[in-house]
């Protein structure tokens, strides 16, 4: 059995199911911070791959100069999304998600302090505590895949909407979490003001979620209409 | 996304120098001097045909002067076997020449006592190019002169490639993997990591990989790792390095 570190006192199970729900919400407060520092590093380099594929330069340098004899001196100009355009936006899209995951980083404070005041939540929460962890797996997925984004700047339209899917799945698991809160209140008067934070924070999370969604989405409409040829993907 | 990065990456850095042409024959030299822009000549101003005419145009060369990196690394000689480099390098810019629209400079790059590069660059809009690329070595001294002049910089697409003539021809690729801040002496500096791999056939064969920060729109190299291998006749030099910038300010007066 379990024991209470520094007592050696046997751990009851609600201080375990309490423990648990703390455990969840650290594992996804820290998920959600890999997450954010994943969404950072890709908002600066989301842009680079707009002008990927689609639009590598078409300068024919090396056929057209040797057809030339070689003899000239400079290649025609690159042509197509300019690299300045594309940096320019990435900056005004970096500065637009960094809004977004400065709300996240407030939010997710009183998050953490409302799972420590949690720490001897009865039975009921129990499922709250599954909800959280469910929502942390999501966070990892989510975190993983912008993490993978990173390691090349061939983002495909697939990964983007796999992005996106890790958001969804995350909303998914906060509105769960939501409605398993909304239940425990109702049977659980004691809990009442702890679990008001909770449920407010989380609503506000998945606000910001959204908003998020949405970014990704826009994210995605400029991609398809910026680039010319269109790649393949868009709609 | 790359607003108008100039600067370099592809040849920066080897060590070597033309088959057949053993150390000092000054015609295989290319030659910078402080203070003064690269010749006409250098720059090949008399190939261009008409005035030029390139996207976006913001991208300007480094200011001229010496510039100091960190500097780690190691250089292979034949007959000499591997030293460790200097602790420190050089990079001399040269005053900027301009004609038909075209931005011409070189930087000078010591490595050692033993290795230094020579290279003219040009800008166009906001593409930048090596029009030449000179070798000075224990044993070798050699300059390229690739037609079409090597796409170093785009100022559109995030990935190129080609081809070029000349007594050593050979061909390049180009990647753009990303764009951050870099601190470079207590600044912050937006900058672009370009890969680059090329691979030389002629008076010079071999490979030369480079992966270099540059700042954005200024042609100024912040970090660079490279490794070339490069042979001339039967002999084969290595040098293998990274070098840091120490300060956005250069010293001296143009070299």
């Amino acid at each position: 059995m379990a024991e209470d570190r520094g007592t050696g006192a046997p751990r009851s199970p609600a201080v375990r199911r309490g423990g648990d729900l703390q455990q969840g919400l650290l594992r996804f407060v820290g998920a959600l911070a890999a997450a954010l520092v994943a969404l950072l590093i890709m908002a600066n380099i989301l842009l680079l791959q707009l002008v990927d594929q689609g639009t590598s330069p078409k300068r024919r340098p090396a056929s057209s100069a040797q057809q030339a004899g070689n003899s000239q001196l400079l290649p025609p100009p690159t042509t197509g999304t300019s690299n300045r355009a594309a940096a320019s936006e990435a900056d005004r899209l970096t500065r637009t998600l960094t809004r977004h995951l400065d709300g996240l980083q407030s939010q997710l404070q009183p998050l953490s302090a409302a799972g420590a005041s949690l720490g001897s939540l009865p039975a009921a929460t129990s499922s709250i505590a599954g909800n959280l962890q469910a929502l942390a797996t999501s966070g990892n997925v989510f975190g993983t895949q912008l993490q993978s984004t990173n390691g090349g700047i061939a983002i495909t339209n697939g990964q983007l909407r796999q992005v996106v899917g890790g958001l969804d799945a995350m909303n998914g698991a906060l509105g769960a979490t939501n409605a398993t809160i909304a239940s425990v209140r109702e049977n659980t008067s004691g809990l009442k003001g702890s679990l008001g934070t909770l449920n407010a924070t989380i609503q506000s999370l998945r606000d910001q979620f959204q908003a998020l969604d949405r970014e990704f989405a826009l994210y995605f409409r400029i991609y398809c209409a910026t680039l010319t040829p269109r790649p393949s993907g868009c709609p | 996304m790359l607003a108008a990065v100039g600067g370099a990456a592809l040849l920066a850095g080897c060590g070597a120098s033309g088959r057949g042409s053993p150390k000092a024959p000054a015609t295989n030299r290319l030659v910078l001097q402080a203070g003064a822009a690269p010749s006409s000549g250098e720059c090949g101003f008399g190939e261009l045909r008409g005035p030029q005419r390139g996207a976006g145009g913001a991208t300007t060369a480094p200011s001229a002067g010496t510039y100091t990196y960190d500097l780690s690394g190691t250089e292979t000689v034949p007959g000499t076997g591997q030293r460790r480099l200097p602790a420190t390098s050089t990079s001399l810019v040269t005053p900027t020449a301009r004609s038909q629209g075209v931005s011409c400079f070189g930087v000078h790059s010591r490595y050692s006592d033993r290795f230094s590069t020579s290279r003219v660059y040009l800008i166009r809009g906001d593409d930048v190019y090596i029009a030449a690329s000179g070798f000075d070595t224990p044993n070798f001294v050699a300059t390229i002169l690739p037609r079409p002049a090597i796409l170093a910089v785009a100022g559109a697409g995030t990935r190129w490639s080609g081809a070029f003539g000349g007594r050593t021809s050979g061909t390049y690729s180009v990647e753009i993997l990303g764009r951050r801040a870099i601190a470079v002496g207590g600044q912050n500096v937006k900058a672009v990591e370009l890969s680059s791999t090329a691979r030389f056939r002629g008076e010079v064969d071999g490979t030369q990989k480079v992966d270099t920060w540059l700042a954005e729109g200024r042609s100024l190299v912040l970090r660079e790792k490279s490794s070339s291998d490069l042979r001339f006749g039967g002999a084969t030099e290595r040098l293998s390095y990274r070098v840091s910038l120490r300060s956005l300010t250069p010293g001296g007066a143009g070299g």
